[in-house]
């Protein structure tokens, strides 16, 4: 019994005792891994970034090719158009209309006095707006590439990975875009700016103090 | 040696470091804990035929020896000799009274014999079972995660979960006869099915058609930790032998968005629900759910995506049998809700049921669940490849999703632009099949039925129907509780709270004004009704509320008066330019009236005072239960006080609901106002008024307070990982400074002492949850005094202890004069609420309601020790309990609204008047079978 003890007290196994626990320690608290994956996910983020201006230089842009008449609707043509709305509806050429006046071909019907393009009624210079539709109409401006070219390059990377592959043109990218989505919130369970919470900008909307 | 020391005291820092960083390690354990700490409980039962014993049912209640003489004389019509056969005695109490059944004992031999016994008054001979009850209870997490979690103040608050799956094979993909369907060539083949829950294993052999997997969580993975989602995953599109899907070559989507933790944000969901839309998704799962529905950026997601066609098929909840535990997403209106019940079409017991409390208190909740279906020990995919049971209503869910990939992909190419969330689930509902035993709030239309609704959809024309698609107040126990109290001239109006589908458009509106035809020879001229609607049915739903009232012409009248709503919807075409489809649906109404009950008899509940979560932080009531902090269930009487409401029926009072302030009820119409575990603050004029309606009108009015006290308030406040921010009760169990405001006329007054302890009254064992005691009391009252540990002190100092003060919780007072009524105020409600029921003490509220209408104390408590009737006013040493500074009660009040300085009463808004619809009569009757659904 008295030889462990004086064991113990000797400068070896304390030399012993302590280098256990410092690569204990270390394996415990350094994330060795992180180290190791780090060059890879470097190289994993000039891949993405190549990735995102390649689906940037294809996205096709407004106007569409087939340049709707300004005064009258062409039969021939079909629209894809936002589905959802309550009251108003609108269509890949950006016009906004009232359901009622949506076409056989899914175009809004442009004859309609109050069926407008590109219709930024409820926007604000911060690019968010109260209706979603008006939202889409906005965004799809042609003179908002710009904008939507670095709106897409500030998106979280990982969900604008994953979206990328199903967005084709600018009036995909909108509807998308306006939605509204984690940057909408504050304490998860409540918009940021109740009233304007549809935005095509970059950043999310102001936050409203009540 | 020195230089050991040295050593050693390296060593011990060393060692110091490394546990702490353990410690950040476990809190994320933790916060695991928090989660999953919900056990359950539930009820297993299986049940085999016994051989030689037949149940012999009579058509009447019989005496011993008629009924021996009943069967003798059967058996010998059958040629079955005297000595082959016996008669089970009972040797119960109920032995010496009549009865309507015996069970027959026969031999093996004559067994083939029993079917051809007859008797006039024989109205059955079944084959006796029996049925084995065990009980399962799910082993909490280990006790030291909550020695942590006590220190670590961190804590999710019942939040969205994924509902828990509890852990007998049979093949559900049989059971619901998907077989049927995949003979006939549909299998669910090119249907975008999503599953947002916990993941897929890449590699798992029972799935040969996943699409994509996608992760929305932090942990940057796609793999199920937890086995919940490929469970799930496996029942819609599993394609094992042993336990295979519903729809196997459905097209699978696996959202992940739930960590290994179980932790989920509301923003994970909008970007993953975003992503659905954008892959055009038919049908999504969620077998997930929470009780926040004012969560408006998840709701508007989840309305958002029906409007995109998705159809969303979700969890009811797993809260059951407790009534106001619906969850959400399941409880919208857009959304097909989805209850559980076993193998034999019981109920599950752990299926959430209604009513949805958005409406409340001023309106009624809408139905759910929506349909049910098997979600007891089904089995399907486990996280290795092999096959497991699980129960819950996240796998009664994914049923419903398989059914409807199946219905999808049976529809021809041409059919498809009929298919929407709208007419999907007019076809589930129209087709499912009733349950013979439970209401309407717990199983919905019914249980699902996968060839029926096969066959209305391949029949379907776009329109609109209503759920439930008719009112007949005299069938129970189908329309509980509207068939549980008929109605009378002078009551509060009955709400029925109708959805109405549309399946012809995401939008719609009810067009013109919905009429009333009352039937001329079947008294509808006795009703007035009212409707109150949406102005827009958006997203392919809306409601029609119809409220229903007693004429004066009938105030001694007694029978059934019937009639019918017709409403028309109309949608702008999906297919024709400048059309509108549109759709008359008839809304059969069929009630019970009776004369005007006696004063005596009539009580009303005060639902305007009650407040809940969500939104805000209204704590439970109980201070021991800790894993539910909220209020949340609606504290209404056909929620969670639907005990005390039966248990009132029974007795023969009749209950009403007040859903406004106090100046809006005539007093001379109750006996007694009923105010239970009130959070609201009280308009001046409402305090008047009521002192007006006790010491002139008659009225009485019992209060069952509940804990107050702004020390135990700040100690239960929380930090909340779901909204990342602290939560701070707005008042305590219930609002005592309120409250005594309320009470302030007559001289009495609550303090904020919480006590907790038994005591028996008589031979009744009561349980005094959390509660609060009495402070003043007027003079010429009775005062019932306990001895009551002080739980407050307890919960603040971390320590128990055993010391019991003799505390007064008790107060009955007669108000002085001819016309005054009496006060009778009680310290808790724990007792008479479901929530957190332990020990009952509705002979208490029996004993108090006695006390009001005869002016006689019980015997029980008047026999008791600790009642003292006091000549002079009752006062105990202490201060007024003070509102919390600071707090935001008038965010959630009616009353309060926010002032510079304190926050100051609104003006006290109108009572609402409903106008009366004007009656179209016609000479027609109700067909004989309403509840057969409307043809699609």
């Amino acid at each position: 019994m008295v030889s462990v003890i004086r064991n113990i007290r000797k400068r070896w196994f304390l030399a012993a005792l302590f280098f256990t626990s410092l690569v204990y320690f270390i394996y415990k608290t350094s994330n060795s891994r992180r180290d190791l994956t780090r060059n890879e996910t470097s190289f994993k983020l000039v891949q993405n970034v190549q990735r995102i201006e390649v689906f940037l230089r294809t996205l096709k842009w407004q106007p569409r090719v087939n340049v709707p008449n300004q005064t009258s609707n062409n039969p021939s043509q079909q629209c894809r158009n936002s589905l959802q709305g309550k009251q108003l509806i609108v269509d890949d050429n950006g016009y906004v209309c009232k359901r009622d006046y949506l076409l056989d071909n899914g175009c809004c019907d442009v004859t309609m006095h109050d069926t407008g393009r590109y219709a930024c009624k409820t926007c604000q210079t911060s690019n968010c707006c109260s209706v979603y539709e008006h939202c889409v109409s906005c965004c799809l401006q042609p003179k908002h590439k710009n904008l939507l070219e670095k709106v897409v390059r500030g998106l979280k990377t990982n969900t604008m990975l994953i979206m990328m592959s199903s967005i084709h043109d600018q009036f995909d990218l909108c509807l998308m875009k306006c939605r509204t989505s984690s940057t909408s919130v504050r304490h998860e369970n409540t918009y940021r700016d109740p009233s304007m919470k549809y935005c095509f900008g970059v950043g999310a909307p102001e936050l409203r103090m009540f | 040696s020195r230089e050991a020391k040295i050593w050693l005291t390296v060593y011990v820092l060393l060692l110091f470091c490394s546990v702490s960083v353990c410690t950040g390690l476990c809190m994320v354990c933790v916060l695991d804990y928090a989660h999953c700490s919900v056990d359950t409980l539930h009820l297993q039962h299986s049940s085999d035929i016994v051989q030689n014993e037949f149940i012999v049912q009579f058509d009447g209640y019989y005496s011993k020896t008629d009924r021996h003489l009943i069967i003798f004389a059967a058996a010998s019509g059958a040629n079955i000799i005297n000595s082959s056969i016996g008669v089970l005695e009972r040797t119960n109490l109920g032995n010496a009274y009549p009865s309507d059944f015996d069970v027959l004992q026969i031999a093996t031999t004559s067994i083939n014999k029993v079917a051809n016994m007859n008797h006039a008054r024989i109205k059955s001979i079944t084959p006796q079972r029996r049925f084995v009850g065990s009980l399962k209870s799910f082993h909490k997490k280990a006790d030291w995660k909550s020695y942590f979690k006590k220190f670590s103040g961190v804590h999710f608050h019942r939040s969205r979960v994924p509902l828990k799956a509890i852990g007998n094979n049979k093949q559900i993909a049989e059971a619901v006869q998907a077989k049927q369907m995949w003979e006939a060539g549909f299998k669910g083949q090119g249907v975008k099915v999503a599953i947002f829950d916990t993941g897929l294993p890449a590699k798992h052999p029972h799935f040969k058609n996943v699409i994509e997997r996608s992760d929305w969580t932090d942990e940057e993975t796609s793999d199920d930790g937890l086995g919940h989602g490929t469970f799930v995953a496996g029942m819609i599109g599993g394609s094992s032998s042993d336990c295979p899907g519903l729809a196997p070559e459905s097209e699978l989507y696996i959202f992940r968005v739930f960590t290994n933790n179980q932790v989920s944000y509301t923003s994970w969901f909008l970007d993953a629900f975003n992503y659905a839309i954008l892959r055009k998704i038919n049908v999504l799962n969620l077998s997930i759910g929470g009780p926040d529905f004012m969560d408006k950026p998840f709701v508007e997601k989840v309305w958002e995506l029906t409007a995109n066609h998705v159809i969303m098929v979700s969890a009811i909840g797993n809260d059951g049998p407790l009534y106001g535990t619906l969850n959400n997403p399941a409880d919208q209106m857009d959304v097909i809700g989805v209850g559980g019940v076993d193998y034999s079409n019981n109920i599950a017991r752990f299926s959430s049921r209604g009513m949805t409390t958005w409406e409340l208190p001023a309106g009624y909740g809408r139905i759910k669940p929506d349909i049910v279906t098997y979600g007891l020990n089904v089995y399907a995919s486990d996280l290795t490849g092999g096959c497991r049971a699980l129960s819950g209503t996240s796998v009664a869910s994914p049923v419903v999703t398989g059914a409807v990939a199946l219905l999808l992909s049976s529809v021809k190419k041409n059919q498809r632009d009929l298919i929407n969330p709208g007419s999907i689930k007019q076809c589930l509902l129209a087709s499912a099949d009733r349950l013979p035993s439970a209401n309407i709030f717990e199983q919905g239309v019914g249980k699902l039925n996968l060839v029926e609704a096969y066959k209305v959809l391949s029949s379907y024309q776009p329109q609109a129907s209503l759920v439930p698609s008719y009112l007949d107040f005299t069938e129970c126990p189908y329309m509980w509780p509207y068939c549980s109290q008929p109605i009378y001239y002078t009551a509060m109006p009955i709400v029925a709270n109708i959805t109405v589908l549309n399946g012809m458009g995401v939008a719609g509106t009810i067009k013109g004004s919905p009429t009333w035809h009352p039937y001329t020879s079947h008294n509808g001229k006795y009703i007035d009704v009212s409707f109150s609607y949406s102005n827009s049915l958006w997203p392919w739903s809306g409601y029609f509320a119809v409220s229903i009232s007693v004429k004066p012409e009938a105030e001694q009248w007694e029978g059934v008066a019937q009639g019918h709503v017709e409403l028309t919807v109309v949608s702008p075409s999906e297919d024709n330019y400048e059309g509108r489809e549109q759709s008359t649906v008839k809304l059969f109404i069929k009630v019970k009236i009776i004369a005007t009950p006696p004063r005596a008899k009539r009580i009303l509940w005060d639902q305007f005072h009650n407040l809940r979560y969500p939104a805000g932080y209204f704590p439970r009531d109980d201070l021991h239960t800790k894993n539910d902090p909220l209020d949340w269930n609606g504290d209404h009487i056909h929620t969670n006080f639907r005990g005390l409401y039966l248990h009132l029926r029974d007795a023969g009072y009749f209950i009403e609901v007040l859903g406004s302030p106090y100046t809006c009820f005539n007093a001379r119409h109750y006996s007694t106002l009923l105010i239970v575990d009130p959070e609201e603050e009280y308009f001046p004029d409402e305090i008047s008024k009521l002192h007006k309606d006790l010491t002139e009108e008659g009225l009485s009015v019992v209060v069952f307070a509940d804990w107050y006290n702004s020390s135990v308030m700040t100690k239960v406040k929380f930090y909340d990982e779901n909204t990342r921010r602290w939560w701070m009760p707005e008042t305590g169990g219930s609002n005592i400074p309120a409250l005594n405001n309320l009470l302030h006329p007559y001289g009495a007054a609550l303090s904020d002492r919480v006590s907790e302890g038994s005591f028996v009254v008589s031979s009744h064992e009561v349980y005094f949850a959390s509660g609060t005691s009495i402070l003043q009391f007027p003079p010429n009252s009775m005062i019932l005094s306990k001895p009551l540990k002080d739980q407050g002190k307890e919960i603040l100092s971390g320590f128990s202890s055993e010391m019991k003060e003799s505390v007064p919780i008790l107060g009955l007072h007669k108000i002085p004069g001819g016309n005054g009524g009496k006060l009778v105020v009680y310290g808790d409600s724990n007792c008479i609420d479901d929530a957190h029921l332990t020990t009952d003490c509705y002979w208490l509220m029996d004993a108090l309601l006695h006390f009001i209408t005869q002016g006689i104390l019980s015997p029980a408590l008047e026999s008791d020790k600790g009642l003292k009737k006091l000549k002079s006013q009752f006062k105990v040493a202490g201060e007024f309990p003070n509102r919390m500074e600071g707090n935001h009660l008038f965010k959630y009040s009616k009353v309060l609204e926010a002032h510079l300085g304190k926050p100051i009463p609104r003006p006290l808004p109108s009572c609402s008047s409903l106008e009366w619809e004007l009656p179209f009569f016609i000479n027609e009757s109700s067909p004989q079978f309403m509840w057969k659904p409307q043809k699609l």
